[in-house]
């Protein structure tokens, strides 16, 4: 009578044999001690190895691996509704106020500038009216045309762009 | 399965297979991330076969034995044991018990190295039947004969078995 093989064993011990076989190796079992330590033993590592093994097992395992499976396609993004933005009450004065803004500083700064250039006229106090305006214009301008006007006394300015025609061109 | 839409067949899949693919790689490889890849890729090519052959027979054969291919290759691949020890080093706890979490963290590490002194194939078939797959079902994932299943695990259970109580052993004595 030949002993059993560890896999026969193995697989009678996992329930993995037929009908036939199970009744063949229950039979020499019945029979063979050394089978049945052989057996014993088997079971034994068997038992450690399977309650060792469930301590490698992951003690949380994620809900996904990756959130969209490749079967299925991200939603695309909402596309966004320009018109919408316009018509809520918060938001539709800003491009209007912004542009309001920009032209109030531009005003501001011409009205600064032009309000300086006035203020950096010194003319002699015994000029006259329209002496004090020729102070406008470009100096050599009017000592061409009008080279009689002595225009000495007067400190010209740089840039002027107000002209006085009182006196023009004769 | 035989399904017209690939998504849907993938979809059922996935979610019949996922969390038992990722413990099954987990178990062998010991390290979170690594086992999200390589469930990720599993499923990918899952993805990708249903999307080029639309049919697959026994499915669950098939994903086990893409996961077990990618492990195998994995710890073949790669210095497994260093990679194990350090990742189970660098791991911290959080529980109160900490000598307690200790303990188990050194179990858990003896019980890795005498799995990574097992041949890859064997360790994965010792996953494989621990992940309560049949004789039959190990043998197609694998592609073995079925007898040969039986042989390997009775190998891989004594030589672990043993392994184990003696890194036991050593530990019992290393603390007198």
């Amino acid at each position: 009578m030949r002993c059993l093989k560890k896999d026969d064993l193995t697989a009678y011990l996992d329930e993995e044999l037929s009908g036939n076989e199970i009744r063949r190796v229950a039979g020499h079992l019945e029979v063979c001690r050394r089978c049945r330590e052989k057996l014993e033993y088997i079971r034994n590592a068997a038992n450690i190895v399977a309650g060792k093994l469930e301590l490698l097992r992951p003690e949380t395992i994620p809900d996904k691996v990756f959130i969209y499976p490749p079967g299925e396609t991200a939603r695309p993004a909402p596309a966004r509704r320009i018109k919408r933005v316009f018509r809520t009450s918060i938001r539709l004065p800003v491009p209007a106020f912004s542009l309001l803004i920009i032209l109030f500083i531009f005003m501001s700064v011409i009205l600064v500038r032009q309000h300086r250039q006035l203020s950096r006229l010194q003319a002699p106090a015994a000029a006259t009216p329209q002496q004090a305006a020729l102070f406008l214009v470009g100096s050599s301008y009017f000592q061409k045309v009008t080279p009689e006007i002595d225009l000495s006394g007067f400190e010209p300015i740089r840039q002027p762009r107000i002209f006085v025609t009182g006196g023009g061109k004769q | 399965m035989n399904d017209e839409n690939p998504g849907i067949a993938f979809q059922s899949l996935y979610k019949t297979y996922f969390k038992r693919i990722f413990a099954f790689v987990y178990s062998l490889v010991g390290n979170g991330q690594e086992a999200e890849e390589m469930t990720q890729e599993t499923f990918l090519k899952l993805f990708l076969h249903l999307e080029n052959h639309g049919t697959l027979e026994k499915p669950k054969s098939w994903i086990y034995r893409v996961a077990a291919n990618i492990s195998i290759n994995h710890l073949k691949r790669r210095q497994m044991y260093l990679k194990i020890l350090s990742s189970q080093a660098q791991k911290e706890t959080s529980g109160p018990d900490l000598e307690a979490d200790l303990i188990k963290r050194e179990e858990i590490e003896r019980i890795r190295r005498a799995v990574e002194k097992l041949p890859p194939r064997d360790r994965v078939i010792l996953m494989l039947y621990q992940d309560s797959l049949s004789y039959e079902e190990i043998s197609r994932t694998m592609k073995i004969k079925k007898s040969s299943v039986g042989k390997i695990l009775c190998r891989a259970r004594i030589k672990l078995a043993d392994k184990i109580e003696e890194g036991a052993k050593h530990e019992m004595l290393k603390k007198r």
